[in-house]
């Protein structure tokens, strides 16, 4: 979040500088331990991760397994270029859902997005890496995202039922990692710790990569909640007596469930144009997420569950 | 153009100000989002904040643990990004006052390039503001810049800010660099300020005695302008590429890790520490295809030749003729445990990708903080700093820290708790009686009784008569034992002469034998080695119950898959020209099947070069490491 995106040339440099930490990072959490896998959420960060990855591990292909926590409520466009980037890249990709939840036919709508987002997220990633074993999770988490992640090491010790002790986090220094993990411990690393937004953008103008078409304005079906424009993305949708959806021209800053992400009204249609967007905006990016405005401290709490 | 993320550690003791001072610079230059000043407003008012109503509580912006927030206090380090007026970047962390958390203000300094050490004017300079600026000095923080803060809550501010300048200059410059750990002592400016009223943070006011600059933000524009410049101007050190991963393709094999210090081309020749073999670099990714890297970069390295390298062995230009490298370093340390420093302990040593097992034998003194004064004959304790000698169970290259942060510091880690310890800063290597020989320590009883630092397991290779298991497995013990790791081989013909020499070949003795073989195996692995088994093992119900016997993680069945004819053309040992001329029933290959693991741990491919097969080998016992 800035208004000042600075000089290009200048940002171009303090890319390169952390591209290499990334990589790094990445390279690390590989090669130190036994497990390891690469969270995959589909969004821009996810995206540019797996492209780093992809860097790291030139000319092989990644070596590790790319794990999916699909809720069942994601955008279909989202689906569409998970497949797509699965096959481009030959990832090996891990996809999970919580069948309790699919049983008992958890949704958004009658479940409320707290209760739904334990069952369908948070507990579905912890049953998916305990089933696959791994011992170290990649995720693309940044530290400019949210409050409680500025305050997160980038490699993040979790204890038994992947809990977070935000107080008792391992001291981290240079570029030496303490991969040692005790019975029951896992690690989470962050590769894109030190990245902003902007630098996410940055990053992916100058190595063209492909995003799902969402980011970007297009006319889409939308209803309003919480004041903020959602779109109607399938026919499960449950709309308000006498509501119907109207076309608006919206575009998403972040990505999730289709139900409790909002829209924001735009015209951007480019990643220039987005760019040129973000830099003036003076919200932040989670202000399009409708699961964590509950209180200043919801992230955290959901994250001392277990949560990414 | 800017190659660089200026990083700034605000530091100094509980209550001083910080994250207020923080929070007022991000405020003021717009660095906030505006959803979330508007959070904190609503928590300043819904809290028992300090701030009066309906004004904003700038520690709130910062704080962002819930905990943090109740107690009104820093916990641990926050990250912030700050764009100054120039375009230029800096990450801000914001680290605790509290003695308790010393360890998170040292983990914020430790890749600082400027230090804001922020001093209460109506309180002055206390043991933690000493604290602190010690801890950045040894980490090596290039720039501090004492910010004096809360100059409005005092009568007579220009006293007061001429007093603590005065006190913390004179012993700024008779301390807080134990040992020398640092390249040179950190500039060192004087700010007055408020964080509370805003005067010379962002905007400079009249109302406050001159410092060094008109305000903090102009300090650190400063700070990152100077970065630059003598980045620009640094001149390469000697190359250090520790090792992170060995990326391997049919067609390459490249070395991946990132450049700690100097720089490489295509054409270089360079060196592998430790084994010393020297090659030319064929080429380099960084991390795209180009021709030469700097300092920072991550790189992959293509040589010219295959040369034994792995996890935890660095590049080194061939030129390099003085590797600091010895069994034992004279070391700054900073403790950051309640569990105090045991002489007696074994710990993980670790810098970058490089582990090893080590001990402090020998603290040469601690620091008394208050005055400066070094003791002798005191233990080293929680957010303690001294100078110790430590002693690795073998030699390990370790650089003074001053030249290369990335290569000097390391951690020590209680292996069984898995805490990082204490954080240490070499100075120099120390030469000794006992290491003159190089490899000369034994594999006796006392030191398996040690831990590896890489799990005891067993590798059963299994695989025809002539496909290669010894070979892999002499080689694979060779490179074991350079690394310090305890390991036997359980070689079959080895085993036929002593353990089973009453069995014979039919299926049921070759049933007795892998029996016996899996039954030692297992002692040797309690006794904490590596053991490698070389063994024909014919049938899959012998291997198999011969894996029961182990946990998953204990046992690896490695598959040394050679052509039948490849294996009678090699013919080693002459078997097959003997059975095939007696018409032999019960030779592997000949008359008897050998039935191939369908789903062995490892598939290693028994024409391609061994060095390969020992590299995925390696790679496998270094990831199943302790826990």
């Amino acid at each position: 979040m800035t208004s000042q995106p600075g000089p290009l040339d200048a940002a171009d440099g303090v890319l390169d500088a952390l591209e290499a930490e990334a990589i790094w990072a990445i390279r690390e959490a590989v090669a130190g331990f036994a497990r390891p896998v690469i969270m995959y959420s589909i969004g821009k960060d996810s995206t540019v991760l797996i492209h780093l990855a992809a860097k790291a591990f030139a000319p092989t292909r990644v070596p590790i397994p790319v794990l999916h926590i699909d809720t069942t409520w994601k955008f279909r466009e989202m689906i569409d270029f998970r497949q797509k980037t699965a096959e481009r890249l030959q990832l090996d990709l891990v996809v999970h859902t919580n069948p309790d939840g699919l049983a008992a036919n958890v949704n958004p709508f009658d479940h409320g997005s707290d209760e739904y987002t334990r069952i369908m997220k948070t507990v579905a990633l912890r049953q998916a890496l305990d089933t696959g074993g791994y011992d170290v999770a990649l995720g693309g988490a940044r530290r400019d995202e949210e409050r409680s992640r500025a305050k997160e090491r980038m490699f993040s010790l979790r204890g038994a039922g992947h809990v977070w002790d935000p107080s008792g986090q391992r001291p981290e220094f240079w570029t030496t990692v303490n991969t040692v993990l005790t019975p029951g411990q896992t690690m989470r690393a962050f590769p894109l710790s030190n990245w902003t937004e902007l630098d996410i953008w940055r990053y992916i103008r100058r190595e063209k990569l492909d995003v799902v078409p969402l980011y970007f304005t297009d006319e889409r079906p939308t209803v309003m909640r919480q004041g903020k424009p959602v779109v109607v993305d399938d026919d499960r949708f449950v709309f308000e007596p006498g509501e119907k959806p109207v076309m608006r021209r919206v575009r998403f800053r972040t990505l999730g469930c289709y139900p409790l992400s909002a829209a924001e009204e735009s015209e951007a249609t480019s990643v220039d144009e987005l760019i040129t967007e973000l830099a003036s905006s003076k919200t932040s990016e989670r202000a399009g997420r409708l699961i964590d405005g509950e209180g200043a401290s919801s992230m955290e709490r959901k994250k001392l569950e277990g949560y990414f | 153009m800017s190659t660089h993320l200026l990083r700034v550690v605000m530091c100094g003791a509980v209550d001083d100000g910080k994250s207020t001072l923080l929070g007022r610079l991000l405020f003021e230059t717009d660095s906030v989002p505006s959803d979330e000043v508007v959070a904190s407003l609503r928590a300043s008012a819904a809290s028992g904040s300090n701030a009066e109503a309906g004004t904003l509580d700038f520690s709130l912006l910062v704080d962002g643990l819930e905990s943090e927030r109740e107690q009104g206090i820093t916990i641990d380090v926050a990250h912030r990004h700050l764009w100054l007026p120039s375009g230029r970047r800096a990450i801000l962390a914001d680290s605790p006052g509290h003695e308790q958390y010393t360890r998170n203000m040292a983990v914020a300094s430790s890749t600082a390039d400027v230090a804001v050490l922020v001093v209460d004017a109506s309180r002055g300079v206390r043991e933690q503001t000493l604290r602190h600026a010690t801890v950045c000095t040894m980490m090596g923080v290039g720039s501090l810049i004492v910010a004096v803060n809360k100059l409005d809550a005092v009568d007579d501010a220009a006293t007061v800010f001429a007093s603590i300048r005065d006190e913390l200059s004179d012993r700024l410059a008779t301390m807080a660099n134990p040992g020398g750990s640092s390249k040179k002592p950190a500039t060192v400016t004087f700010i007055a300020l408020s964080g509370l009223r805003g005067d010379n943070v962002v905007t400079p006011s009249q109302a406050l005695p001159a410092s060094d600059y008109p305000s903090l933000l102009a300090a650190l524009e400063f700070a990152a302008a100077a970065q630059e410049a003598s980045m620009a101007l640094a001149t390469d050190g000697s190359l250090r590429i520790p090792i992170q991963t060995v990326l391997r393709s049919d067609q390459t094999r490249r070395l991946a890790g990132r450049i700690a210090r100097g720089s490489i081309s295509v054409g270089d020749t360079v060196s592998i520490w430790p084994s010393g073999t020297a090659a030319t670099v064929r080429a380099l990714g960084s991390p795209d295809e180009t021709t030469s890297a700097r300092e920072g970069s991550s790189v992959s390295v293509e040589l010219d030749r295959e040369i034994d390298a792995g996890r935890g062995d660095i590049i080194v230009a061939a030129s390099d003729s003085a590797l600091p490298t010895s069994r034992a370093h004279l070391a700054t340390l900073v403790w950051l445990d309640p569990e105090p420093l045991d002489p007696a302990t074994s710990y993980l040593l670790r810098v970058g990708p490089l582990e090893v097992p080590a001990r402090i034998e020998n603290v040469r003194f601690v620091l008394d903080l208050l005055t400066g004064e070094q003791l002798s004959g005191h233990p080293l304790a929680v957010n303690d700093i001294g100078v110790v000698e430590v002693t690795c169970d073998r030699p390990i290259l370790l650089d003074a820290y001053a030249g290369s942060h990335d290569t000097g510091g390391f951690v020590l880690i209680n292996r069984l708790t898995g805490r990082t310890l204490a954080a240490g800063m070499s100075l120099h290597p120390l030469q000794r009686e006992s290491e003159v020989v190089r490899h000369s320590f034994t594999i006796d009883r006392d030191a398996r009784e040690r831990m590896n630092g890489v799990r005891s397991s067993v590798v059963w290779l299994t695989g025809l008569p002539g496909s290669g298991k010894s070979t892999i497995a002499d080689e694979l013990e060779k490179r074991l034992f350079e690394r310090g790791v305890r390991c036997y081989v359980l070689d079959g013909d080895m085993v036929r002469q002593t353990l089973s020499e009453d069995l014979g070949f039919s299926p049921e003795d070759r049933a007795e034998n892998v029996r016996r073989v899996a039954r030692t195996a297992q002692l040797m692995m309690d006794a904490g080695l590596v053991v490698i088994v070389s063994l024909v093992s014919p049938f899959r119900a012998d291997r198999e119950a011969a894996k029961e016997m182990f946990a998953d993680s204990d046992f690896m069945e490695a598959f040394v898959d050679t052509p039948l004819e490849v294996c009678i053309e090699r013919d080693p040992k002459g078997l097959y020209a003997r059975a095939g001329s007696a018409g032999s029933t019960q030779m592997t290959g000949v008359g008897q099947g050998y039935e191939a693991p369908t789903h062995p741990d490892v598939h290693l491919d028994g024409t391609a070069p061994t060095s390969d097969s020992v590299d995925t080998v390696m790679e496998i016992i270094f990831r199943r490491r302790v826990s």
